[in-house]
């Protein structure tokens, strides 16, 4: 199997340079081969598992509990603008 | 040759929760930018989030009402894409085992007919934020009070043939998630959003053919508008020897066409997996019961009961119940004794017309049921005759006080009165003996010149049928 590092680096938006494929490229074949090793167990009927805990998931009541403290969250925000947070153009 | 046209649709409904679906943040629609935004929706590190309970409900109750497989356990995923608006680099969804499963909706087309649509799934997931491209020259701003809003995506099964059948779908759905008050249904604001899957096959094959998404159409009309110019768009392409590309398409209102969407993210490769955050969700017998019996009278289930209760036509029958809030001011109308023949067709003509007029949902009418009942009332009790009534409503809207102080001070009180009518009666018949005479030799026709006269005497505010045999009376002599 062949990986199109580029397109995984981007999916992910990490910047990979020329020699850093070349070690990857060796790695994420020891992963694969893992996930190959797993898929080789048989397992008809048996349930998928979510999570690995046994509790389910608690629900909270329907109500407020938070207050406007967009000033406090913006003091740390690079470019802010009526409220906004500014970032490049991205659209087309 | 002929081609088959094969629609899907993904809608989006904006859950009616006061709080988002992982944080108890407002969701209040309008509020200045990123005031509605704490650390949960702006993905701070160590941050978890914890799901909303009336989401679950709202979610169980869709599934109820469109007889579908209520999943006990389902799960929320990742979908992984990176875009300014969705601060934590992924949309908690449910891909793998969402809450609704399979179930169906039955919709009526414009000649009557029937079909069913089936509905693959439901899940839930949080919306993203808002970019808003055109506020600064070469910049966007981001609003992120929408992150995070609940949102129940509907999936239906490629079942629809025409852009009316995906229309007619659109609108039962529509009217489904507003009486169950699960969702607003304002598609201005973005509460019941759809995307449309198009594509076009020679007619009698079986295999689908490629398809085109085409994104957020916000009107009932524009999904119409925007599936009958990609059909076109497709059956040109494929007539004139190219193929269609698997895509995702923006509609444009103005020029009425569908352009490629380019930039969103280029790979459709989400990476679903698991959220780690967050278990598996139970629902538990006891929360369906409760479901079950909160579930509100059914958009078809009224009509049948409106005919069957109240004996109005199916055709009035199906427009007094096509929203909940219709229906509750016509049954007030009719509470307050009110005839509901009567009370439909008020409803259905001056109210609906004025509320067309101003842009106001019935919630929000000048004249409330109660009013309207009391205005009708006098129709049904000979104060007022119906013609009289429009003015009077009229006036109403127009704020100039109740139906009674209306016809009261402007003094259109129908005169019921036996004795002033036949006064006025005795004075016609003595001020016109020739046509007595002549219409006691047998020129009938010089009926209606009576009744002009006595009318005219009345200032118009004679009862109609009162006169009508009065007169009869006094000329037969």
């Amino acid at each position: 199997m062949s990986f199109n590092i580029d397109k995984i680096a981007h999916l992910s938006r990490i910047a990979v340079t020329a020699e850093e494929q070349l070690q990857l490229e060796p790695k994420l074949m020891t992963i694969v081969a893992m996930i190959d090793q797993l898929q080789s167990v048989d397992t008809t009927n048996i349930e998928p598992m979510v999570n690995p805990l046994t509790d389910y998931l608690c629900l909270r009541a329907d109500q407020g509990t938070e207050t406007n403290n967009r000033e406090k969250y913006q003091a740390i925000a690079p470019l802010v603008a009526s409220g906004l947070y500014i970032v490049p153009k991205v659209i087309d | 040759m002929n081609w088959e046209i094969v629609i899907g649709l993904e809608v989006h409904t904006q859950l009616k929760t006061a709080t988002k679906i992982f944080s108890g943040s407002a969701t209040a629609y309008g509020a200045e930018p990123n005031t509605q935004a704490n650390s949960v929706d702006l993905a701070f590190p160590g941050v978890l989030p914890v799901l909303n309970q009336t989401a679950v409900e709202m979610a169980l109750k869709f599934g109820l009402a469109a007889n579908a497989n209520i999943n006990h356990l389902s799960a929320f995923d990742r979908k992984l894409y990176f875009y300014p608006d969705l601060p934590k680099g992924y949309q908690i969804s449910q891909f793998h085992i969402p809450i609704v499963g399979a179930g169906f909706l039955d919709i009526e087309l414009d000649d009557g007919q029937h079909k069913r649509i089936g509905i693959t799934r439901a899940h839930l997931e949080e919306d993203a934020g808002k970019s808003l491209h055109d506020v600064y020259d070469g910049m966007s701003g981001i609003d992120l009070n929408r992150a995070g809003t609940p949102l129940l995506e509907i999936v239906s099964e490629p079942d629809m043939r025409s852009a009316a059948e995906a229309v007619a779908y659109l609108k039962t759905l529509h009217s489904l998630v507003t009486y169950l008050d699960i969702c607003d249904g304002n598609m201005q604001e973005g509460s019941f959003r759809c995307d449309a899957n198009v594509s076009v096959r020679p007619m009698g094959s079986s295999t689908l053919g490629t398809r085109a998404e085409i994104k957020n159409v916000n009107s009932f009309r524009y999904v119409e508008k925007a599936i009958h110019y990609e059909v076109e768009r497709q059956i040109d392409l494929l007539e004139s020897g190219g193929i269609v590309k698997q895509e995702t398409r923006l509609y444009d209102s103005v020029t009425n066409t569908t352009r490629s969407m380019r930039s969103k993210e280029e790979a459709n490769d989400y990476r679903y997996f698991p959220d780690p955050d967050l278990l598996m969700v139970h629902v538990t017998d006891a929360m369906l019961k409760e479901a079950i019996a909160s579930m509100p009278e059914l958009p078809n289930a009224k009509q049948q009961r409106f005919q069957s209760q109240y004996g109005l036509s199916a055709y009035d029958a199906k427009v007094m119940s096509a929203s909940r809030a219709l229906g509750d001011y016509f049954e007030q109308v009719v509470a307050m004794g009110v005839n509901a023949k009567l009370a439909a067709n008020w409803v259905m003509g001056d109210l609906a017309a004025n509320l067309n007029k101003h842009l106001l949902a019935i919630g929000e009418s000048i004249i409330d049921a109660a009013a309207l009942a009391a205005l009708l009332t006098r129709i049904e009790d000979n104060t007022i005759s119906g013609k009289t009534a429009k003015i009077v409503f009229e006036a109403m809207w127009a704020g100039e006080g109740s139906a009674d102080q209306i016809i009261e001070t402007r003094g259109f009180k129908q005169v019921s009165d036996t004795g002033a009518l036949e006064k006025i009666i005795d004075d016609i018949i003595a001020a016109n003996p020739g046509q007595l005479a002549e219409y006691r030799g047998g020129k009938d026709k010089l009926f209606g010149f009576f009744i002009g006269l006595a009318m005219k005497a009345s200032k118009g505010q004679a009862n109609p049928q009162q006169l009508n045999d009065l007169l009869k009376q006094k000329l037969a002599g």
